[in-house]
Protein backbone atom coordinates (compact mmCIF):
# COMPACT_ATOMS: atom_id res chain seq x y z
CA UNK A 1 0.00 0.00 0.00
CA UNK A 2 1.79 3.39 -1.03
CA UNK A 3 1.69 5.49 2.49
CA UNK A 4 1.49 9.19 0.86
CA UNK A 5 4.15 11.65 3.12
CA UNK A 6 1.77 15.09 3.84
CA UNK A 7 5.07 16.98 3.83
CA UNK A 8 5.29 16.61 0.46
CA UNK A 9 1.91 18.51 -0.45
CA UNK A 10 2.53 21.28 2.35
CA UNK A 11 5.24 23.99 1.34
CA UNK A 12 4.41 25.77 4.95
CA UNK A 13 4.41 22.20 6.87
CA UNK A 14 7.66 21.83 5.26
CA UNK A 15 9.04 25.70 6.48
CA UNK A 16 7.47 24.44 10.36
CA UNK A 17 9.47 21.64 10.56
CA UNK A 18 12.61 23.26 9.37
CA UNK A 19 12.35 26.07 11.73
CA UNK A 20 11.60 23.25 14.60
CA UNK A 21 14.67 21.34 13.37
CA UNK A 22 16.53 24.70 13.62
CA UNK A 23 15.64 25.74 16.84
CA UNK A 24 16.11 22.13 18.09
CA UNK A 25 19.57 22.17 16.93
CA UNK A 26 19.97 26.21 18.34
CA UNK A 27 19.30 24.67 21.42
CA UNK A 28 21.34 21.38 21.47
CA UNK A 29 24.69 22.77 19.81
CA UNK A 30 23.99 26.14 21.89
CA UNK A 31 24.35 24.27 25.30
CA UNK A 32 27.07 22.06 24.28
CA UNK A 33 28.76 25.29 23.32
CA UNK A 34 28.07 26.59 26.65
CA UNK A 35 29.99 23.36 28.08
CA UNK A 36 33.03 24.33 26.00
CA UNK A 37 33.49 27.85 26.54
CA UNK A 38 33.29 27.03 29.75
CA UNK A 39 36.15 24.12 29.30
CA UNK A 40 38.21 26.66 27.59
CA UNK A 41 37.47 29.10 30.85
CA UNK A 42 36.22 31.30 28.74
CA UNK A 43 32.86 31.57 30.79
CA UNK A 44 31.50 31.43 34.53
CA UNK A 45 35.01 30.75 36.27
CA UNK A 46 33.87 30.68 39.55
CA UNK A 47 31.53 27.92 38.93
CA UNK A 48 32.52 24.15 37.74
CA UNK A 49 32.21 22.58 34.73
CA UNK A 50 30.02 19.76 36.22
CA UNK A 51 27.37 22.07 37.67
CA UNK A 52 27.10 24.28 34.27
CA UNK A 53 26.78 20.42 33.13
CA UNK A 54 23.69 19.86 35.36
CA UNK A 55 21.99 23.04 34.18
CA UNK A 56 22.18 22.56 30.62
CA UNK A 57 21.93 18.55 30.11
CA UNK A 58 18.35 18.43 29.78
CA UNK A 59 18.25 20.99 27.49
CA UNK A 60 20.88 19.57 25.49
CA UNK A 61 19.34 16.58 25.28
CA UNK A 62 15.53 17.72 24.68
CA UNK A 63 17.09 20.29 21.53
CA UNK A 64 18.91 17.03 20.32
CA UNK A 65 15.39 14.59 20.19
CA UNK A 66 13.71 17.57 18.43
CA UNK A 67 16.15 18.33 15.89
CA UNK A 68 16.86 14.48 15.27
CA UNK A 69 12.98 13.72 14.97
CA UNK A 70 12.46 17.06 12.73
CA UNK A 71 15.51 15.68 10.62
CA UNK A 72 13.93 12.39 10.34
CA UNK A 73 10.44 13.96 8.80
CA UNK A 74 12.47 16.53 6.77
CA UNK A 75 14.38 13.42 4.81
CA UNK A 76 11.54 11.47 4.49
CA UNK A 77 10.64 13.67 1.80
CA UNK A 78 12.96 12.78 -0.64
CA UNK A 79 15.15 9.57 0.94
CA UNK A 80 16.45 8.55 -2.39
CA UNK A 81 18.11 11.96 -3.16
CA UNK A 82 19.36 12.33 0.52
CA UNK A 83 21.04 8.44 0.06
CA UNK A 84 22.71 9.53 -2.86
CA UNK A 85 24.00 13.01 -1.57
CA UNK A 86 27.47 12.56 -0.58
CA UNK A 87 27.24 15.64 2.02
CA UNK A 88 24.08 14.43 3.91
CA UNK A 89 26.25 11.22 4.28
CA UNK A 90 29.08 13.40 5.87
CA UNK A 91 26.57 15.31 7.53
CA UNK A 92 25.09 12.02 9.30
CA UNK A 93 28.80 10.91 10.25
CA UNK A 94 29.67 13.76 12.09
CA UNK A 95 26.77 13.83 13.81
CA UNK A 96 26.59 10.25 14.71
CA UNK A 97 30.43 11.57 15.96
CA UNK A 98 29.31 14.63 17.75
CA UNK A 99 26.24 12.86 20.16
CA UNK A 100 28.77 9.73 20.62
CA UNK A 101 31.97 12.49 21.77
CA UNK A 102 29.31 14.19 23.74
CA UNK A 103 28.10 11.14 25.38
CA UNK A 104 31.35 9.75 26.37
CA UNK A 105 35.23 12.09 26.43
CA UNK A 106 32.60 15.18 26.81
CA UNK A 107 31.07 13.74 29.96
CA UNK A 108 34.30 12.59 31.28
CA UNK A 109 36.31 16.18 30.87
CA UNK A 110 33.62 17.85 32.27
CA UNK A 111 34.22 15.80 36.13
CA UNK A 112 35.87 17.92 38.66
CA UNK A 113 40.11 16.43 38.84
CA UNK A 114 39.88 16.51 34.64
CA UNK A 115 43.27 18.22 33.48
CA UNK A 116 42.08 21.43 32.23
CA UNK A 117 44.53 20.75 28.81
CA UNK A 118 42.67 17.67 28.04
CA UNK A 119 39.37 19.46 28.82
CA UNK A 120 40.16 22.35 26.25
CA UNK A 121 41.20 19.70 24.03
CA UNK A 122 38.32 18.00 24.11
CA UNK A 123 35.96 21.41 23.70
CA UNK A 124 38.33 21.76 20.25
CA UNK A 125 36.93 18.55 19.17
CA UNK A 126 33.56 18.82 20.14
CA UNK A 127 33.10 22.77 18.58
CA UNK A 128 34.81 21.69 15.81
CA UNK A 129 32.49 18.54 15.24
CA UNK A 130 29.08 20.24 16.23
CA UNK A 131 30.19 23.09 13.71
CA UNK A 132 31.15 20.84 10.76
CA UNK A 133 27.56 19.43 11.43
CA UNK A 134 26.04 22.44 11.06
CA UNK A 135 27.89 23.34 7.70
CA UNK A 136 27.08 19.88 5.88
CA UNK A 137 23.62 20.93 6.71
CA UNK A 138 23.84 23.98 4.67
CA UNK A 139 26.32 22.08 1.90
CA UNK A 140 23.30 19.27 1.61
CA UNK A 141 21.75 21.50 -1.06
CA UNK A 142 23.98 21.19 -4.29
CA UNK A 143 25.97 18.17 -2.49
CA UNK A 144 28.98 20.94 -2.56
CA UNK A 145 31.02 18.18 -0.72
CA UNK A 146 30.88 15.82 -3.52
CA UNK A 147 34.30 15.63 -5.39
CA UNK A 148 33.36 15.19 -8.63
CA UNK B 1 16.19 56.13 -1.30
CA UNK B 2 16.58 52.60 0.09
CA UNK B 3 16.32 51.05 -3.06
CA UNK B 4 18.90 52.68 -4.23
CA UNK B 5 21.31 51.66 -1.20
CA UNK B 6 20.55 48.18 -1.51
CA UNK B 7 21.15 48.12 -5.43
CA UNK B 8 24.40 50.04 -4.68
CA UNK B 9 25.76 47.54 -2.31
CA UNK B 10 24.65 44.49 -4.14
CA UNK B 11 27.09 45.82 -6.92
CA UNK B 12 30.15 46.60 -5.07
CA UNK B 13 32.60 44.31 -6.98
CA UNK B 14 32.92 42.38 -3.76
CA UNK B 15 29.88 41.17 -3.04
CA UNK B 16 29.40 40.41 -7.04
CA UNK B 17 32.73 38.23 -6.35
CA UNK B 18 30.88 36.38 -3.30
CA UNK B 19 27.37 35.70 -5.36
CA UNK B 20 28.76 34.73 -8.32
CA UNK B 21 31.15 31.84 -6.02
CA UNK B 22 29.68 28.86 -5.75
CA UNK B 23 31.41 28.25 -2.24
CA UNK B 24 31.98 31.32 -0.45
CA UNK B 25 27.78 32.15 0.08
CA UNK B 26 27.02 28.67 1.16
CA UNK B 27 30.31 28.79 3.09
CA UNK B 28 29.09 32.39 5.00
CA UNK B 29 25.86 30.87 5.62
CA UNK B 30 27.23 27.63 7.26
CA UNK B 31 29.22 30.16 9.32
CA UNK B 32 25.85 32.76 9.80
CA UNK B 33 23.92 29.13 11.15
CA UNK B 34 26.60 28.37 13.05
CA UNK B 35 27.71 31.12 14.77
CA UNK B 36 23.82 31.61 15.86
CA UNK B 37 24.11 27.99 17.12
CA UNK B 38 26.73 28.97 19.82
CA UNK B 39 25.11 32.65 20.14
CA UNK B 40 21.60 31.46 20.86
CA UNK B 41 22.67 28.90 23.54
CA UNK B 42 23.64 31.78 25.48
CA UNK B 43 20.40 33.93 24.93
CA UNK B 44 18.28 31.06 25.77
CA UNK B 45 20.03 29.57 28.64
CA UNK B 46 20.32 33.04 30.30
CA UNK B 47 16.57 32.99 29.91
CA UNK B 48 15.84 29.66 30.99
CA UNK B 49 17.93 30.72 33.78
CA UNK B 50 15.94 34.00 34.61
CA UNK B 51 12.60 31.57 34.48
CA UNK B 52 14.07 29.06 36.85
CA UNK B 53 13.65 26.51 34.62
CA UNK B 54 17.10 24.99 34.93
CA UNK B 55 17.80 22.78 37.90
CA UNK B 56 19.51 25.92 39.09
CA UNK B 57 23.01 25.13 40.15
CA UNK B 58 24.18 28.58 39.04
CA UNK B 59 22.30 31.28 39.77
CA UNK B 60 20.88 33.62 37.04
CA UNK B 61 22.67 36.96 38.31
CA UNK B 62 26.04 34.48 37.42
CA UNK B 63 25.02 33.47 34.23
CA UNK B 64 24.13 37.16 33.30
CA UNK B 65 27.25 38.62 34.39
CA UNK B 66 29.30 36.36 32.57
CA UNK B 67 27.69 35.54 29.41
CA UNK B 68 27.32 39.53 28.93
CA UNK B 69 30.52 39.97 26.91
CA UNK B 70 30.18 36.46 25.10
CA UNK B 71 26.44 37.41 23.96
CA UNK B 72 27.44 40.92 22.44
CA UNK B 73 30.74 39.19 20.39
CA UNK B 74 28.52 35.84 18.93
CA UNK B 75 25.83 38.87 18.16
CA UNK B 76 28.53 40.84 16.70
CA UNK B 77 29.77 37.79 14.46
CA UNK B 78 26.42 36.52 13.51
CA UNK B 79 25.35 39.90 12.58
CA UNK B 80 28.14 40.39 10.25
CA UNK B 81 28.05 37.22 8.58
CA UNK B 82 24.53 38.10 8.16
CA UNK B 83 25.13 41.55 6.84
CA UNK B 84 27.56 40.16 4.08
CA UNK B 85 24.61 37.67 2.87
CA UNK B 86 22.01 40.42 2.37
CA UNK B 87 24.63 42.52 0.65
CA UNK B 88 25.09 39.74 -2.04
CA UNK B 89 21.21 40.29 -2.57
CA UNK B 90 20.50 43.57 -1.00
CA UNK B 91 17.60 44.57 -3.68
CA UNK B 92 15.76 41.08 -3.61
CA UNK B 93 15.74 41.28 0.80
CA UNK B 94 14.64 44.56 0.09
CA UNK B 95 11.55 43.03 -1.03
CA UNK B 96 10.96 40.45 0.67
CA UNK B 97 8.61 40.72 3.48
CA UNK B 98 10.24 38.06 6.03
CA UNK B 99 13.39 39.90 5.68
CA UNK B 100 11.46 43.28 6.92
CA UNK B 101 9.62 40.94 9.46
CA UNK B 102 13.36 40.03 10.96
CA UNK B 103 14.45 43.61 10.79
CA UNK B 104 11.24 44.88 12.75
CA UNK B 105 11.62 41.89 15.31
CA UNK B 106 15.44 43.16 15.89
CA UNK B 107 13.90 46.49 16.36
CA UNK B 108 11.69 45.19 19.16
CA UNK B 109 14.83 43.41 20.61
CA UNK B 110 16.34 46.51 20.69
CA UNK B 111 12.98 48.38 22.74
CA UNK B 112 13.39 45.12 25.04
CA UNK B 113 16.87 45.89 25.59
CA UNK B 114 16.40 49.27 26.50
CA UNK B 115 13.21 48.59 28.53
CA UNK B 116 14.87 45.51 30.30
CA UNK B 117 18.53 45.78 30.96
CA UNK B 118 17.71 48.56 34.22
CA UNK B 119 14.87 46.89 35.18
CA UNK B 120 16.12 43.25 34.79
CA UNK B 121 19.07 42.12 33.05
CA UNK B 122 21.59 44.79 35.70
CA UNK B 123 20.29 43.63 38.65
CA UNK B 124 19.07 40.26 38.57
CA UNK B 125 20.13 39.85 42.58
CA UNK B 126 17.83 41.91 43.54
CA UNK B 127 14.94 41.01 41.60
CA UNK B 128 15.02 37.53 42.63
CA UNK B 129 16.21 37.50 46.10
CA UNK B 130 15.23 33.98 47.17
CA UNK B 131 15.84 32.80 43.65
CA UNK B 132 12.22 32.51 42.47
CA UNK B 133 11.77 34.86 39.93
CA UNK B 134 9.02 37.61 39.54
CA UNK B 135 6.44 38.54 37.14
CA UNK B 136 8.78 41.58 35.71
CA UNK B 137 11.46 39.20 35.60
CA UNK B 138 9.29 35.98 33.95
CA UNK B 139 8.15 38.58 31.36
CA UNK B 140 11.24 39.97 30.56
CA UNK B 141 12.73 36.71 30.01
CA UNK B 142 9.89 34.92 27.86
CA UNK B 143 9.09 37.89 25.34
CA UNK B 144 13.34 37.69 25.28
CA UNK B 145 12.68 33.81 23.69
CA UNK B 146 9.95 34.62 21.66
CA UNK B 147 11.29 37.44 19.90
CA UNK B 148 14.40 35.24 19.04
CA UNK B 149 12.32 32.00 18.13
CA UNK B 150 10.31 34.71 15.72
CA UNK B 151 13.59 36.36 14.64
CA UNK B 152 14.58 32.21 13.67
CA UNK B 153 11.52 31.87 11.75
CA UNK B 154 11.89 34.99 9.87
CA UNK B 155 15.08 34.13 8.98
CA UNK B 156 14.21 30.67 7.80
CA UNK B 157 11.55 31.64 5.63
CA UNK B 158 13.68 34.70 3.87
CA UNK B 159 14.79 32.01 1.36
CA UNK B 160 11.28 30.60 0.47
CA UNK B 161 10.13 33.99 -0.86
CA UNK B 162 10.37 34.08 -4.79
CA UNK B 163 12.60 36.82 -5.90
CA UNK B 164 10.48 39.50 -8.29
CA UNK B 165 11.89 40.20 -12.03
CA UNK B 166 14.04 42.74 -13.08
CA UNK B 167 16.63 42.86 -10.25
CA UNK B 168 19.41 44.83 -11.04
CA UNK B 169 22.11 42.45 -10.20
CA UNK B 170 25.15 43.24 -12.34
Amino acid sequence: MAVENPLNFSELDYIVIECFHIAGFVLAIGMTALMDFRLFGLILPKQSAQQLASDTGLWMAGGLIVAIFTGFMLFSVDPDSYYTNVTFLIKMACLSLAITLNYTIHRKAVRPGTASGLGKVVACISLAVWVSTVCCGIFIAGDLLHIR
Amino acid sequence: MLLTLSVWIQNLSFFVYLRSSAYLYPVILALHLSAISLFGGMVVFTDLSLLGWTPRQISAPAVIDSLRVPKRVGFLVAATLGFLLFSCKAEQYYYNVYFRAKLLLFAFVAVHALVFRNRVYNRPGELMPAGAPNAQVRFAALLSLLLWAGILTAGRAIGYVLAPRGLHFL
